[in-house]
């Protein structure tokens, strides 16, 4: 029953996920890229909606049904936008068919995927820190209450303003409301593996920028060598590999294994097109800097670095003050974040 | 400058992916014409190191609770995709037909510099969906009383899970007493726990002035005397685990009814 439900779950967040993202997926970009840009609305929707709630000590259930009810409305827009995209024909697989050698270096890639997903649903990771993110997320769904009793001991405490500004768990535990699945399960079994996918996407979407859509020869072996490096990466606890492997359900992992380089992404991808930000480009980077900011107080200080980084190159390389600021304006969400939270600490 | 270099070694590890990458932005340097792909993957990097050995780092490091965490800068770099496209970038430089031998090659050089992930010994196979240790699973479910919530002491070792599975089971103390910073505002148990040996009388005096009517112990635990000495009656073992009640517990209707 379990599994029929979690496949269910799984099935649903696809949908979902790809619905909504099509609403800022560019036609010139991978439709799996969907899935991802609608994580990353998620977790900004979340955000926004969630840390008022947390900070007025509203009720989990709330949470819930509100970002059910937004992501219900901006899937049916986003199932509008990807119908008349079908209807124009955008976005149709051009691509000639595999060669041998591409076949082979394919498949070894999604062995080692498949390989990865398997180690995280049938293996645990002791990690400390879960017994505080998975542990809230719980017991929020359990209480109704987010952020009002201690995730370690259980006794009532005042709300933990570092977390509160970052409600990732509260993401998850409105989830598991939802799904009936618990957060426990939910977080090691079901949101673990494909939060895992979602960093292969968006390596496969960077090959793409780095050696062509059409290379595809050099884009597999770049991603095997991508996958084994992440295997590989265990030199500590704390590279963004490690935490891909081991914490794939907190947002300290979303942070460091999709947000930032879905922005690292994005940013290569406006500075291939010339520099030149389109709407799509900006809703998706201010939806990025959201989801940083949902999964960790950190976000708000990682993703300005990078924003600042991309203004200086459009500043020095002439792209022009318009893109620059269209670039640099979703750091409001961050400065007004950590504003507050100094503020209320 | 030496905290920020502590951190980086804390990062690195053994440093082997770090050379490696540094390695890969002089070879992208060297190789790349000036554009958006060298920007991307020489000047980013360079700008977020720069940032991370900023000298300014170590006064903050100094004063704040979080300075440990300036690593994390370096989650900016995009490691895998930097050292990757260098490798694939030094694969095209051999003649086609060596290609496969080359990626051999570039897999090996990753695998000598990094360490492999599974090897660490924090991963076990998962017993349940919760990943949470069965027999923590099974003591919660004995325990829990519908309607209201339980307080039990668990072993250390347990207690990362046990509000991980479920929330109607509080603690007796949590795992801020595991991380060297924190302390327990709640109780003092853990210093009981922490001993050799197990002072029960004290033991059992502190769980009762904390409403814990439940107490798990390891059964080679050594301890000064039988729980049962202090009220607290042994109900049952679990694998390696021995349950005990107080015999003073009131656990409310649930139980009641149950009688």
């Amino acid at each position: 029953m379990l599994i029929v439900r979690a496949l269910l779950f799984v099935a649903v967040m696809l949908v979902a996920a790809t619905g909504m993202g099509n609403l800022i997926r560019r036609d010139d970009e991978g439709r799996l890229m969907a899935v991802v840009y609608g994580f990353a609305i998620e977790w900004a929707l979340a955000f926004a909606v969630g840390v008022p709630l947390v900070l007025l000590e509203k009720r989990l259930s709330l949470l819930a049904a509100v970002l059910m009810g937004l992501y219900l409305l901006l899937l049916l827009a986003g199932l509008i936008v990807t119908i008349m995209r079908a209807r124009k024909g955008a976005g149709k697989p051009t691509g000639k068919p595999l060669s041998g050698s591409e076949i082979v270096y394919l498949g070894i890639f999604l062995s080692i995927v498949l390989f990865v997903l398997y180690k995280t649903v049938f293996y645990a990771y002791a990690d400390g820190d879960d017994s505080f993110y998975v542990a809230t997320a719980r017991v929020a769904e359990a209480s109704d209450r987010m952020y009002l009793l201690d995730a370690y001991i259980g006794t009532p405490a005042p709300i933990p303003y570092r977390y509160a500004f970052a409600p990732f768990p509260m993401w998850v535990s409105s989830l598991a409301r939802v799904s009936g699945i618990d957060s426990a399960t939910l977080s090691h079994s079901v949101l673990a593996p494909m939060l895992i996918v979602l960093t292969y996407i968006i390596f496969n979407e960077i090959s793409k920028l780095l050696f062509g859509a059409e290379n595809r020869e050099k884009r597999y072996m770049f991603l095997i060598l991508a996958a084994v490096f992440e295997l590989f990466s265990n030199v500590s606890t704390s590279t963004a590999g490690t935490f891909m492997l081991t914490r794939a359900r907190q947002g300290k992992e979303a942070l460091a294994c999709i947000i930032l380089p879905l922005l690292f992404y994005k940013l290569f991808k406006i500075a291939k097109e010339g520099g030149k930000v389109g709407f799509r480009d900006f809703t998706a980077v201010f939806a990025i800097t959201g989801a940083a900011a949902l999964s960790s107080l950190l976000g708000n200080i990682l993703v300005p670095i990078m924003l600042l980084g991309a203004v200086i190159w459009m500043f020095a390389t002439g792209k022009g003050l318009k893109n620059a600021v269209a670039t640099g304006l979703p750091v409001v969400i961050s400065m007004i974040t950590v504003l507050l939270y100094l503020k209320m600490r | 400058m030496e905290r920020i270099l502590d951190n980086l070694r804390d990062f690195s590890g053994k440093g082997f992916l770090f050379v490696l990458l540094l390695a890969s932005i002089v070879f992208l340097g060297l190789k790349l014409k000036k554009g958006v792909v060298k920007a991307l993957t020489v000047w980013l990097p360079v700008f977020v190191l720069a940032i991370f050995f900023c000298p300014l780092w170590s006064f903050y490091m100094e004063r704040a609770d979080d300075g440990e965490i300036l690593y994390r800068i370096m989650w900016i770099i995009p490691y895998a995709v930097i050292v990757c496209f260098a490798l694939v970038e030094a694969i095209e430089m051999v003649p086609r037909r060596f290609r496969p031998v080359s990626l051999l090659l570039a897999v090996a050089v990753i695998m000598v510099s990094g360490r492999y992930i599974y090897i660490n010994p924090h991963f076990s196979k998962a017993e349940n969906s919760y990943h949470v240790p069965q027999v923590v699973v099974d003591i919660c479910d004995d325990i829990i009383v519908e309607g209201r919530e339980v307080r039990a002491c668990f072993p250390i070792e347990h207690i990362q899970y046990v509000r991980q599975y479920t929330p109607y089971v509080c603690l007796a103390y949590g795992r801020t007493v595991l991380m060297g910073y924190g302390f327990n505002e709640y109780s003092n148990v853990d210093e009981f726990l922490k001993e050799e040996e197990i002072d029960m009388q004290g033991l059992t005096q502190a769980l009762r002035a904390c409403d814990t009517p439940y107490l798990i112990l390891k059964n080679d635990k050594k301890i000064t005397e039988v729980p049962d000495t202090y009220g607290f009656n042994y109900v049952r073992s679990y694998d390696d685990y021995d349950l005990y009640l107080d015999e003073n517990a009131y656990l409310g209707l649930g139980q009641e009814s149950e009688d």
